[in-house]
C-alpha cells in the first residue's frame, strides 16, 4: 500500500511526539498491532508499512515506550474485544429520574398482579392453599409472600386488614423488580468472552416461582470461579465456588429481579440477570 | 470489533462523554484489577479507585480525549491507555508501590502448587514477557531458539521447521541429536556451539559461539529492564528470568497443543 508524503507526515505527527517518543495514539496503535497479529491471519496495520516500520523500530529501541506498550497490552489482552452497545441502555447521567420513572411504571403493574391474586383467592375459597417454601434472604425480604399467605389462609379476610395489606404489598413487589442501574450496564455480558460463555440462564430469563434455577457455563480453561447471586437491593443471597460448570439452586426465590455474577478472585467474568415472576 | 460500534462510541465521545465512561466501565475495572493484582491497591479499595478514575475521566480527561484523539486506532484502545495512565498517576500521587515479583517469589512458586491469586500474577507476568519479546521482533525464531538453549528447554520440530534445508542438514542433525533430549549437563559453550553452527550456515558467517552467548545475554538483560518497569513491579535477575522463561515456554507449548 502506497501513501502520499503528506499522509505519512500526518500519521507521524499523530503517532510521534516532537521529542521522538510515541504519543498515546502511537502506543495504542502498536498494541493494536500486537493484538491483531495474534488474533488474525492478516493484520490491517501490517499493511500500513511505512508507519509500521517506524513504530516497530522505535519500540524496539526505546525502553520507555516499550514499557508503556507492555502495560497497555496486558490490560487489553485479557478483556473482550468489545462490549456490545445496546440502544435501549438508559442514560446513565440521570439516574434518579430514571429509577423513579420505573418505579412509577411498576407500581400499577404489581398492583394489578396482586389484585388478580386476591380476586382468585376470594373466588376459589375452597381451593387448597399453595405451599410456598421459605424464600431466601432475611425476614424483611420475605414480606410480600408472607402477606399473600396470610390472605390465603384467612377466609374471608377482615376488611380493615385487607385494605392495609393492599396498600403495602404492591409497593413491596414493585421494589423487587426495580433494576439496579449500574449492574444493568453489564447484564448479559461476559467481560472475558474469549474464556467463558454462559449457557443458562440467558439474560432476562423469566422463571416461575417454583421452577428450579440452574446456572451453566462453558469455560475454556479452569478458571477459579465464584458464583454470586444478588437481589435487586444488591444483597448477596448466595456465594458458592462450584467445582463444575453447572450449579443448581435448590432454594426458592421470592418474585423479583436477580443478578448473578461469576468472578475470579480479582475480576468480574460475567454478569447476568433473571426474573422470578409472581405467578 | 466492528467499525459501527467504534463509530457509535466516537459519537458518544463528542455528544455524551458521560455515557461513554459508563459504557467503558469494564475497561476501568479491568485496569484497576490489574493494579490490585500487582499489589498497588488492596482489593477492598477497588471501587474507590474505580470511582476516582471515573471522576478524573469526567472532570479532565474526556475533554483531552475529545481534543487529541485522531481516530487512527479504536477509541476503546485509546481510552484504555488514558485509564492506565490515570491509574499510574493515582499510584504516584498516593505513593503506592507494587508487591515486587522477584527471584525468591518465583522460586517459591515454582516449588509449590500455586493458588489462584498466584497463578494470576504469573499469568500477568507472562503476558508482559510476551509483549516484551514480541517487541524485540527481529530474529524472532533465532531468539526463541537461543532462549530455549539458555534455559536448557527441550527443543522440538516446531523450533527448527523453518531452518531445515539441504544446506543446514548437518547442523540440524546435531541439534536434534543434542538438544532434542535433556541437555542440562551441557555447558553454555557446548549449547551455543551447536546452535551457532546452524546460524553460520544460514547467514554465511563464521561467528564464534561466545558471540552468540553475548547476544543472548543482551536480550535477557534488556528483557529484565523492560519487565522491572517504572514504577517497579518486578525485580528480575537472570536467574528469575530463567524461571519465568520456563513458565512462558510451557505456557506457549500448551497453547500450541490446544
Amino acid at each position: 500500500m502506497h501513501h502520499s508524503r503528506a499522509y505519512i507526515v500526518n500519521m507521524e505527527s499523530i503517532h510521534f511526539k516532537e521529542d521522538g517518543h510515541l504519543t498515546k495514539e502511537g502506543i495504542s496503535w502498536y498494541v493494536e498491532y500486537l493484538l491483531e497479529m495474534e488474533g488474525a491471519a492478516t493484520s490491517q496495520k501490517a499493511n500500513e508499512s511505512a508507519l509500521k516500520e517506524q513504530v516497530l523500530e522505535h519500540v524496539k529501541q526505546c525502553t520507555d515506550c516499550h514499557q508503556e506498550a507492555i502495560g497497555l497490552y496486558r490490560i487489553l489482552a485479557e478483556i473482550p474485544s468489545s462490549i456490545a452497545i445496546t440502544d435501549d441502555a438508559p442514560p446513565k447521567s440521570k439516574p434518579i429520574p430514571w429509577r423513579f420513572f420505573l418505579i412509577l411504571l411498576l407500581i400499577p403493574l404489581a398492583y394489578s398482579l396482586w389484585r388478580q391474586q386476591i380476586d382468585s383467592v376470594t373466588e376459589e375459597k375452597t381451593a387448597p392453599v399453595e405451599e410456598i417454601a421459605p424464600p431466601m434472604g432475611d425476614s424483611t425480604q420475605q414480606r410480600p409472600i408472607a402477606i399473600i399467605d396470610t390472605l390465603q389462609e384467612e377466609k374471608p379476610p377482615a376488611k380493615e386488614t385487607s385494605t392495609a395489606q393492599k396498600s403495602d404489598a404492591p409497593n413491596l413487589y414493585a421494589a423487587n423488580f426495580v433494576p439496579v442501574e449500574h449492574l444493568e450496564a453489564f447484564a448479559g455480558e461476559a467481560v472475558r468472552a474469549d474464556q467463558l460463555t454462559v449457557v443458562k440462564p440467558t439474560n432476562d430469563t423469566h422463571f416461575k416461582r417454583n421452577q428450579q434455577i440452574i446456572f451453566e457455563w462453558n469455560a475454556k480453561e479452569s478458571l477459579p470461579l465464584e458464583l454470586i447471586l444478588l437481589n435487586n437491593r444488591e444483597e448477596i443471597l448466595l456465594q458458592s465456588n462450584p467445582e463444575t460448570t453447572q450449579f443448581s439452586l435448590n432454594q426458592q426465590l421470592e418474585p423479583g429481579l436477580y443478578y448473578w455474577k461469576l468472578e475470579t478472585p480479582t475480576a468480574l467474568v460475567f454478569l447476568g440477570k433473571f426474573w422470578v415472576d409472581v405467578k | 470489533m466492528g467499525n459501527a460500534q467504534n463509530t457509535a462510541e466516537i459519537n458518544w465521545l463528542r455528544e455524551d462523554p458521560n455515557r461513554l465512561v459508563t459504557h467503558y466501565q469494564y475497561i476501568v475495572e479491568a485496569t484497576v484489577a490489574k493494579f490490585i493484582l500487582r499489589g498497588f491497591f488492596s482489593s477492598d479499595e477497588k471501587m474507590e479507585v474505580v470511582q476516582e478514575i471515573n471522576l478524573r475521566m469526567l472532570e479532565q480527561k474526556m475533554k483531552k480525549i475529545q481534543l487529541h484523539f485522531k481516530g487512527t486506532v479504536l477509541l476503546r484502545t485509546y481510552f484504555a491507555k488514558v485509564v492506565y495512565n490515570t491509574c499510574l498517576e493515582i499510584c504516584r500521587q498516593q505513593k503506592r508501590e507494587a508487591q515486587i515479583l522477584g527471584e525468591d517469589q518465583l522460586t517459591q512458586l515454582a516449588e509449590k502448587q500455586s493458588n489462584a491469586y498466584e497463578q494470576m500474577v504469573i499469568r500477568d507476568e507472562l503476558l508482559r514477557l510476551h509483549a516484551a519479546l514480541t517487541g524485540l521482533q527481529s530474529n524472532h525464531y533465532k531468539g526463541r531458539l537461543c532462549l530455549k538453549g539458555w534455559i536448557r528447554f527441550l527443543l522440538n520440530q516446531h523450533d527448527i521447521q523453518f531452518y531445515e534445508s539441504p544446506k543446514t542438514q548437518t547442523a540440524i542433525a546435531a541439534i536434534k541429536a543434542k538438544l532434542f533430549i535433556p541437555y542440562d549437563d551441557l555447558t553454555d559453550q557446548e549449547v551455543y556451539t551447536v546452535l551457532i553452527a546452524l546460524f553460520n550456515l544460514l547467514e554465511n558467517k563464521a561467528t564464534e559461539a561466545d558471540s552468540l552467548r553475548k547476544w543472548v545475554i543482551n536480550i535477557i538483560d534488556h528483557l529484565i529492564v523492560l519487565l522491572n518497569d517504572n514504577p517497579p513491579v518486578s525485580a528480575h535477575t537472570r536467574n528469575s528470568m530463567k524461571i519465568l522463561l520456563q513458565y512462558y515456554l510451557n505456557w506457549q507449548e500448551e497453547n500450541v497443543k490446544v
